[in-house]
């Protein structure tokens, strides 16, 4: 199918128009990443040249908005990890009167049992972080393999690989998620694992794409020329030159993961109901939308502004990482 | 051009054919037995072995699957675990619907989405370029069903204006398209900017405006049409993260399609009813790429002969 040779024809163009939409959950703003391939780490040539990502660091030092987002997710993550220490209130307890709007004592209010809301987004936060982080290192750790073993060995076993990989693709969007929730059953750890193993095409078909195009550098053939191992090559000649993409794409696949578990909560699959996750409030929000608009606002906003920030992020690293792209 | 569609309808066999293997090992992987879902837990071993013969459960399950594949070709996807009708009718009752909200949807992504893209990159690095860029990252990074939620309250709630939620009139569809359509709206908007940003630099557009060519004019009929071409392409990706969208969208706008039903069968654990509905949506998408396939051969000739 067109995948295939799309990421077997990934020779950097420079435009912006990449395969990133098609890529996992159809997060968003993954223009490009398909042109990172294979252009950011220049080792190649002088053997003793500075790595890649002193030079891609100091680029994005450069970048305030960059600086900014890195800085405002480093702090989400803080407020996450010491959310027992933030919350004022336990999320789980009941601490007011129902449905109270934002006061004094409840900055974001109450919601339908008189639990306070603010404390139980920052635990939500805990939810959102961990679940992104954990299935996209699945997808990663999965995917990533594959695409290397693809490329390198190629022949067989690389058709079959992307075979199968087409046919997940062929699986719109969230459909293969919940495909495999249908499975496993409804859960918040399930829920990690589907959205995991459903973005592993866009991650073997981006490292398979760069590994073939690192695989024509001359000290790979040197390498093997020097009785260097498959593994070997592989692990210290290829990765490094699949890293920057690699990076990028994982970056916004976390934003992608965080907003696909919340849909999957939002419709009943994900965290069951004590569970103070993003989705989840606001699935119970939609109850109350008539009565209390504070129930439905805040859990959205602390989504958006998460995966907006990681978001830009993303773009940030990208500029960063492949600074051919800025015209 | 005829061999360009042969080709590509050919290669859509095997992909249709991987998804209904996929399909239906999921079925069979799942715990829960079908026969206990049916029968219920109090049902005796020997009415339970019955019903089990009945259904072919016993035969190798190579030969169940080309049951199931015969069925299939021939429209037939068994009955439904809960309900008992055919699963065919049932989907079919309800699919219209969710073609008709993805249409929706993608008809107001790819009209927000060309224009917004076309005016950024005519306006580039100026505010309206920023402006546009910050509301499609924004875009982005909204989850669809808040900002349905959102315009709930303001439009049906406060403002009164559009219905809360059901499927009756056009005024139901406001406000579930345009949740369904934001994602890809914001992805073609960036698109359609950096396509049309890099036509720009090539050299016929060059050569149009050193023939003293107005902007405008080497905008639209020069730039344009080019820049559009992989536009076309992810728009039947994002169809695909469109038709997946919509089972999201339904469940808050109680918007009676497949979205919804497939939620309400999954948790039932009705699989009969799941591989219906995954192998329609699967279908679907599998065809609006391969429709795109074609326009795409159409648009750029070089594609036709190439290969």
């Amino acid at each position: 199918m067109k995948h295939r040779t799309r990421a077997e024809n990934m020779v950097p163009t420079g435009g912006g128009d990449g395969t990133g939409g098609s890529a996992g959950e159809g997060t968003g703003p993954m223009s490009g990443v398909g042109n990172l391939v294979g252009t950011a780490p220049a080792t190649g040539a002088e053997s003793r040249a500075r790595p890649w990502y002193t030079a891609a660091a100091r680029r994005f030092a450069r970048n305030p908005t960059g600086l900014l987002a890195l800085g405002c997710l480093l702090a989400f993550i803080a407020s996450a990890v010491l959310a027992p220490l933030l919350a004022p209130h336990d999320p789980l307890d009941i601490s007011g009167e129902r449905l109270q709007p934002p006061s004094r004592e409840h900055l974001l209010g109450t919601d339908e049992l008189g639990r306070d809301i603010l404390s139980r987004i920052l635990y939500g936060g805990r939810v959102s972080l961990q679940v992104g982080i954990i299935a996209v290192v699945i997808a990663l750790s999965v995917g990533g393999v594959l695409g290397l073993v693809a490329a390198y060995w190629e022949g067989r076993l690389d058709g079959v690989i992307m075979r199968v990989m087409d046919m997940m693709l062929a699986f719109p969007g969230i459909l293969l998620a919940l495909v495999i929730i249908a499975v496993l059953g409804p859960s918040l750890f399930n829920v990690m694992i589907a959205i995991g193993i459903a973005s592993i095409p866009a991650y073997t078909r981006l490292v398979r794409g760069s590994t073939l195009s690192a695989k024509q550098n001359e000290y790979v053939e040197a390498a093997r020329a020097l009785g260097a191992g498959a593994w070997r090559i592989i692990f210290r000649h290829l990765v490094p030159n699949v890293a920057a993409p690699v990076i990028v794409l994982s970056t916004l696949g976390v934003a992608g993961a965080i907003l696909a578990t919340a849909g999957l909560s939002f419709i009943g699959l994900g965290a069951p109901p004590p569970t103070p996750e993003w989705g989840a409030m606001l699935a119970t929000a939609r109850n109350y939308i008539r009565r209390a608009w504070w129930l439905a606002t805040f859990p959205g906003l602390a989504i958006t502004i998460t995966v907006l920030v990681i978001n830009i992020l993303g773009d940030a690293l990208r500029d960063a990482l492949d600074p051919r792209l800025k015209s | 051009m005829s061999q360009y569609i042969a080709g590509r309808l050919l290669a859509a066999i095997p992909v249709l054919l991987g998804i209904s293997v996929f399909v239906f090992f999921m079925a069979h992987l799942a715990p829960g037995d079908p026969v206990t879902i049916m029968l219920g837990l109090q049902a005796d071993a020997e009415q339970m072995e019955r019903l089990r013969e009945e259904l072919g459960l016993n035969d190798p399950l190579p030969v169940q699957y080309f049951r199931f594949l015969s069925g299939a070709v021939r429209g037939d996807l068994g009955r439904s675990l809960k309900s008992n009708r055919l699963v065919t009718q049932e989907i079919t009752d309800r699919f219209p619907r969710t073609i008709q909200l993805a249409a929706a949807g993608m008809g107001l992504a790819i009209t927000i989405g060309v224009i917004a893209g076309v005016v950024a990159a005519a306006f580039h690095r100026r505010l309206t370029d920023t402006a546009t860029m910050i509301l499609a990252i924004l875009g982005v990074s909204v989850p669809s069903f808040w900002l349905g939620l959102m315009l709930i309250y303001l439009f049906s709630v406060r403002l009164r204006w559009l219905p809360v939620a059901g499927a009756d009139t056009w005024r139901h569809l406001v406000l579930p398209a345009f949740s369904l359509g934001v994602l890809a709206a914001a992805i073609l908007a960036r698109m359609t900017r950096s396509g049309v940003l890099e036509v720009l630099r090539q050299d016929y557009v060059r050569t149009a405006r050193a023939k003293g060519l107005s902007e405008r004019v080497v905008l639209y009929r020069h730039a344009l049409k080019n820049a559009l071409i992989p536009v076309v392409t992810i728009v039947g990706l994002q169809f695909g993260g469109l038709l997946g969208g919509t089972v999201i969208i339904e469940t808050l706008f109680a918007w009676p399609g497949l979205g919804t039903l497939a939620i309400t069968s999954i948790l039932a654990r009705d699989f009969p009813m799941v591989q219906g509905i995954v192998l329609y949506l699967a279908l679907g998408y599998v065809l609006v790429n391969l429709a795109v396939d074609l326009t795409y051969g159409y648009l750029d000739p070089r594609i036709r002969y190439r290969r």
